[in-house]
Parts: C-alpha cells; sequence; structure tokens
C-alpha cells in the first residue's frame, strides 16, 4: 500500500516529529484561505509520485493569490497517471541543513536498515550513515546518537531522537519504506519533515485497519508478474 | 538447507486442509513425519501420527530436525518462534503473504539460536528419492528423476519447470531449494548456492533466477569460488514486483539484465531458455 504525502506526515505528526503547519485543500478557494493563514507557502499535489517538483507537483506561493492560481492549475489534473484530487498547503521552511532518511526493509541484512544520505553538493545521494537494526530488540535516540559519524551534524541527539521516532512509526504501521526527503533543519535547531513518502506491507493490512482505508489508488502501476 | 532421508519433520498446521493434503504426500514419499501440531488441540493423532499444541511438547518427547510450518499467514510468527525455541534447527516456512516484519523477526530469532529458516513463502526442498518437505510434486517422476543436477528457483513453479525440463533432456535432479518469492527470505540464493555445493551428490547447478533480493552480488562472488559449474537461466520477463514502490537508494532490487550481467562475471554460464540451460548442464555432466 503507498500514501501520499499528508497521510504520512500526519503518521510522523502522531510519532513526535515535526512538520510544517498545512492544510489539506480539495478546492482552489480552499487553498487560498489556508494560504491567507498561513503565508508564503507551498501548494502541494497529493499523489504518491516521486521527484514531484521537477513534474510540475510542487509550488511555491508568496501568498493567497498565488496560491489561488496553483490550486487551480493542479487539482484535477494528472501527475504520472494519478489524479490530483487535493493539495496541501503548507507553510514554507527554510532550512540550514537538509538530509534524506529512510527506514526500509533491507533484503541483505534481512531486517530494516536507517539509512541518512545527503542532498546537494558533494554529498548528494550519497549515504552517510546506515544502520542495520535488530527488529527483536529495535533502537533508541541514543543507541543512533553513539553510533552518527562525527561530522554529520552539529547536533547528534536531535537528529538521532528524529531517527528512532522515524523507526517506531515504520515499525508501528509495517512499513517497507518510510523516507523524509527533505528533513530539514531550522534555523531554530529543529528538523522537521518536509516531505514524507510511506509504504506499507499489503501482506500487514489485517492488522492495519485504519491506514488500509487511506492507500492511495495505484492506478499508475506497472507491474509484470515475478513472484510465485 | 537440504532435508535427508532420515530426518525427524514436524508439520505445523498438521490437522489444516494443506498440512493434511501434503503431510500424506510427504509420508507416502518417504519423508519420517514424527508428528505435528494442532495449535491448542494436542493429546491426539492425525494421519497416524501424534499431535501435540505446541512445537515445544513435540520436542519433549521427539527429536524433531525440520519444522514445516502449514499455519496462516497470521499464526506463522508465533509458530516459527515456537519452533525455534523449542530447539529446531530447520525451519521450512511454505505459508505465503506472512508480514515482512513478522519474517524478519523470526529470521533474527532463527539466526541468533542458529536455526535456518527457508522462505516464509517456500514452495520447500526435495531430496530427489529421499525425502521433501514443502508442497512441491516430488512425487511426479516427470517432474522429479533421481540425479546429479541441484537446482535452485525462489518459487515452485519455476523449479517444476526448470526440473521438468532437465528430466526431458535426459537429466535428473539430486535436490531442488525453493527460497521463496517474498521480499525478505532466510535463506537467500547464495546461502542455498552454499548448501548444494556442499552436498555430495550434486555435480552441478542449475539457478533460476527468476529475479530480486537485491543480492546478486553475494551471489556471484560466492559462485565465482566454486569448483561446481553453475548455469543460471534468467527469465528477463520477471521484474521485481515487490519493489515497484519501495524503491529506495541503497537497498533497491536489480533488473533481469544486471543479475545476468553480474553472474556472467562471476563465470556463470547465463542461459535465455530453460532448453538452453538444460543442454549446457547436458554437456556439463553427460546423461544420469
Amino acid at each position: 500500500m503507498i500514501f501520499v504525502e499528508h497521510v504520512g506526515k500526519s503518521l510522523l505528526r502522531e510519532a513526535g516529529i515535526d512538520v510544517p503547519a498545512g492544510e489539506l485543500a480539495k478546492a482552489p478557494v480552499e487553498a487560498e484561505q489556508a494560504a491567507a493563514r498561513l503565508g508564503a507557502c507551498v501548494v502541494k499535489a497529493q499523489v504518491p509520485v516521486g521527484d514531484r517538483v521537477n513534474k510540475g507537483g510542487i509550488r511555491f506561493a508568496s501568498g493567497a493569490a498565488e496560491a489561488l492560481g496553483h490550486a487551480h492549475a493542479l487539482l484535477g489534473t494528472e501527475i504520472d497517471g494519478h489524479g490530483v484530487r487535493d493539495v496541501l498547503v503548507e507553510t514554507q521552511v527554510s532550512g540550514v541543513q537538509a538530509l534524506r532518511a529512510a527506514v526500509v526493509d533491507d533484503p541483505e541484512t534481512a531486517g530494516p536498515l536507517i539509512l541518512v544520505s545527503g542532498t546537494g553538493g558533494d554529498t548528494e545521494g550519497v549515504t552517510l550513515f546506515r544502520l542495520p537494526i535488530d527488529i527483536r530488540f529495535g533502537v533508541t535516540a541514543d543507541g543512533i546518537a553513539a553510533v552518527l559519524p562525527p561530522g554529520l551534524v552539529e547536533h547528534p541527539p536531535a537528529l538521532a531522537d528524529v531517527l528512532a521516532r522515524l523507526y517506531e512509526t515504520y515499525i508501528r504501521h509495517d512499513a517497507e519504506l518510510l523516507a523524509v526527503d527533505p528533513l530539514a533543519l531550522t534555523t531554530e535547531g529543529r528538523w522537521v519533515a518536509l516531505d514524507c513518502k510511506l509504504v506499507v506491507d499489503d501482506r500487514a493490512a489485517f492488522r492495519q485497519p485504519r491506514l488500509a482505508a487511506l492507500a492511495a489508488p495505484e492506478t499508475a502501476v506497472v507491474a509484470a508478474g515475478g513472484g510465485a | 538447507m537440504i532435508v535427508r532421508s532420515g530426518m525427524g519433520v514436524l508439520v505445523m498446521g498438521i490437522a489444516g486442509e494443506q498440512g493434511t493434503y501434503w503431510t500424506e504426500k510427504m509420508a507416502a514419499y518417504g519423508t519420517r513425519i514424527v508428528g505435528g501440531t494442532d495449535s491448542g488441540r494436542g493429546g491426539g493423532r492425525h494421519l497416524e501420527v501424534p499431535v501435540w499444541a505446541s512445537a515445544g511438547e513435540a520436542t519433549r518427547s521427539e527429536s524433531v530436525d525440520v519444522a514445516a510450518l502449514f499455519v496462516s499467514a497470521q499464526d506463522t510468527k508465533a509458530a516459527a518462534l515456537d519452533a525455534v525455541r523449542a530447539g529446531i534447527r530447520k525451519i521450512v516456512c511454505v505459508t505465503e503473504q506472512v508480514p515482512v516484519h513478522d519474517a524478519m523477526y523470526i529470521i533474527a530469532e532463527a539466526r541468533a539460536a542458529g536455526a535456518v529458516v527457508l522462505g516464509p513463502g517456500s514452495a520447500g526442498v526435495v531430496t530427489t528419492s529421499e525425502a521433501f518437505v514443502g508442497v512441491m510434486p516430488a512425487f511426479d517422476k516427470r517432474v522429479f528423476s533421481p540425479g546429479t543436477i541441484g537446482i535452485i528457483a525462489r518459487s515452485g513453479r519455476h523449479g517444476i519447470l526448470a526440473s521438468q525440463t532437465l528430466v526431458q533432456a535426459g537429466l535428473g535432479v539430486s535436490a531442488f531449494i525453493a527460497i521463496g518469492s517474498d521480499p525478505i527470505v532466510g535463506t537467500t540464493t547464495r546461502d542455498a548456492l552454499i548448501a548444494l555445493d556442499t552436498d555430495p551428490r550434486t555435480r552441478a547447478i542449475a539457478l533460476i533466477g527468476d529475479v530480486g533480493g537485491g543480492l546478486e552480488e553475494d551471489t556471484a562472488l560466492y559462485a565465482s569460488t566454486m569448483e561446481k559449474p553453475v548455469v543460471a537461466y534468467i527469465d528477463n520477463a520477471a521484474a521485481p514486483s515487490r519493489r515497484r514502490h519501495g524503491s529506495y537508494a541503497g537497498a533497491d532490487a536489480r533488473c533481469p539484465v544486471e543479475t545476468a550481467a553480474a553472474l556472467r562475471a562471476a563465470g556463470v554460464q547465463v542461459t535465455e531458455t530453460l532448453a538452453d540451460m538444460a543442454g549446457q548442464l547436458h554437456s556439463i555432466v553427460g546423461r544420469a
């Protein structure tokens, strides 16, 4: 099961991970009203598609009028075969540092894997931190902080705290993949999840009834065979 | 994992429809079934073998080498942990659709105890004319005829096709291992390769690469150290369905072309049809 950004972010928020203030809008006028409350904002098409920035699905607005225009342009269109039925209007967040963080099922270790990689410049796409977890014992923020590479961030405990919460969210919801890209450090020293990609194991749908009802339609999926 | 004729097998979920059907088939083939479990209903007998409430109870009265899991996907984690904690060292998990986090938990627990898991979602293991554990038509002579070729496949379906092709070409099969089509499995292709490499009855190995797992380099690395020849058939039509959404840097599955290239670089002969694979193996080992 794959989920659009705002569903994933609601789970992050429940887990105590900061996400930007935002409102979901199903009509351009709702986006306009949200922007009037939020100020400078981002209008984001809620489709389960990667690289939405370059596909025109994420647009920056300085205020309500611009947000209205963006929402008008996005709602009812399709991105990679997925219909845009709502947009997330979020307050703009400027970061002093940005990373990518994820927890994934790792076939190599047959267990969960916490990954942190770089964005931009020399570290673009480079894996900076890789921590396999024994799923029987999980991991604590202290445990992560102790093994974060020196120099990765100025204040390791804050990042470790977010990664531990990300891991708990991945476990609680039977995720195959829970990725935050980018995870931005604000000038106030807080890590904020600016995006969220969530894929939950179909096999676990029976014990994730709330999520099963929220899964995005997989209209654009191209999958040929494999398996038994 | 290879199951030999004398090994004692405990069928967990023996009273279910699948458990009953396959227990009869396994026993008739020569697999030594020591009994079964039926959660909450121990004490009686089923198919002329004792039934216990748990693997822990079973191992108090019988020596068990292999636990074959025929329980539901939801009950698999508890059953597998029961088996591992009862000291059983080989776990064959036939059940499909086991939640991946449960599979990871089972595998972690098994590894810590020195046990090996085949699957989840494995069609099982066949040691031709000795024993089989799982859901394979080992008893069908057109599919499994004794010989010297070891076969590794993810799915039982691919294993049957490969074995049938080899048998039609006049070759025979020493052992077959289905590693399972689930995204996370306890026995990888590499592990299965090691098992067949050390199996004295196996002279050459047929690797049916229906893709996935992202472990091709590991497999290729081991293959490059082997004396026994390995011939691979890579199904180009098969795509890794699992990673359709989950693709992420650092944990990607490979496409068939990359798999084939990695194996070729390791000295493995890669063929594009099962018939070609049979031909290559024929020229290596001759008629069985």
